[in-house]
């Protein structure tokens, strides 16, 4: 039983858990006050298994939205995933379809971070089985503190701005990850700015999604011609 | 919504939401992927989350960019940055978040 959950894992998983727990409070409470009981946060948390996903469910279901404009909102919000399951293929593409079905569940922007980072760091010595620890861990964590977050309910006071800045600094966290590499850093600058450019005309992390397409294609296509002028 | 139409919405989020989770793992199988393809996914993550930094510090332009000073979120990000790029660690990232926000919403 090494792999599933050991002390590489761990060491790997804590922060996100850490991350996790003002987020899942501050999103338990949201949820309370939308008027959901523990069974419906914890099929949320179970089954969406999205930070700012649920976020916007939650916002547009509290301000009276029908079913349609809050699953199709969410849906593109959420289609950033496919470009993680995109990368992670890479590295779990001989695995069994039951595992790949599991894991996909799992993929958020923490998980992706943390699992990627390990992938690619510690190669084969990082196995399907820690990714799948990692991805507990975070999962976990996050529908036991949303639930935790749903009882404390009207209780406790939480600072929803200092909460929402959490999230923006673990972001951070996760960028500085690729920052092992000028091109690496300077990718990511321009997708920001495609992305602020981009939102004037996309909303719901649609610019997000399209800006991090193109910021990625222009560097490819920069390392592809350096590439080939470096063999020519 | 009644309580069971936010199980059947829940339901429907899942299905939104786990699709495009799946679908890469469903299509490309083990097949081997073009040269570009892989130099382009390399340039993803970082591209990804620059992306949503700088539109969650900033806004969005159809509702107006918050570029000022009194942006709490960017005056805590840039002290975050520098730390993050020094330690390249989550937990070190959020609790400098952390505590420069809240010194930030005392302050301004």
């Amino acid at each position: 039983m090494d792999g599933f959950i050991n002390k590489k894992v761990l060491k790997a998983a804590w922060p996100i858990a850490f991350g996790y727990v003002p987020l899942g409070l501050a999103c338990g409470i949201l949820a309370q006050k939308t008027g959901f009981d523990w069974f419906q946060m914890l099929m949320m948390s179970t089954f969406l298994f999205a930070g700012s996903g649920q976020f916007i469910a939650l916002a547009m279901i509290g301000s009276g939205s029908t079913i349609m404009p809050v699953v199709m909102t969410v849906c593109i919000v959420n289609l950033r995933h496919l470009l993680y399951a995109l990368i992670l293929n890479q590295y779990i593409s001989g695995r069994s379809w039951l595992y790949k079905a599991f894991y996909a569940q799992e993929i958020v922007d923490e998980t992706f971070a943390v699992n990627h980072t390990q992938f690619v760091r510690l190669g084969k010595e990082w196995t399907g089985e820690n990714a799948i620890g990692v991805n507990f861990v975070g999962h976990v964590s996050w529908i036991a503190a949303t639930v935790a977050g749903l009882f404390l309910g009207n209780t406790v006071y939480i600072d929803t701005a200092l909460v929402s800045y959490a999230l923006i600094a673990m972001f951070i966290g996760l960028w500085s990850f690729h920052f092992v590499s000028p091109s690496l850093v300077l990718t990511g600058v321009l997708g920001g700015i495609l992305a602020l450019v981009l939102s004037f005309w996309l909303d719901h992390m649609l610019n997000v999604v399209v800006a991090t397409i193109v910021a990625a294609a222009v560097a490819a296509a920069y390392k592809a011609i350096a590439e080939r002028g470096a063999e020519g | 919504m009644s309580y069971d139409e936010i199980l059947l919405c829940i339901f429907g989020l899942f299905l939104v939401s786990y699709i495009p989770r799946v679908l890469p793992f469903a299509l490309l199988g083990n097949r081997e992927l073009p040269r570009f393809f892989h130099l382009w996914l390399q340039y993803v993550p970082t591209a990804v989350f620059g992306a949503l930094i700088f539109t969650s510090i900033f806004g969005s332009g159809a509702e107006g960019f918050r570029f000022s000073w009194e942006n709490k979120e960017l005056v805590a990000s840039i002290v975050v940055l520098p730390v993050a790029a020094a330690t390249r660690s989550l937990p070190y990232s959020i609790i400098t978040g952390l505590v420069t926000y809240w010194l930030a919403q005392q302050v301004m």
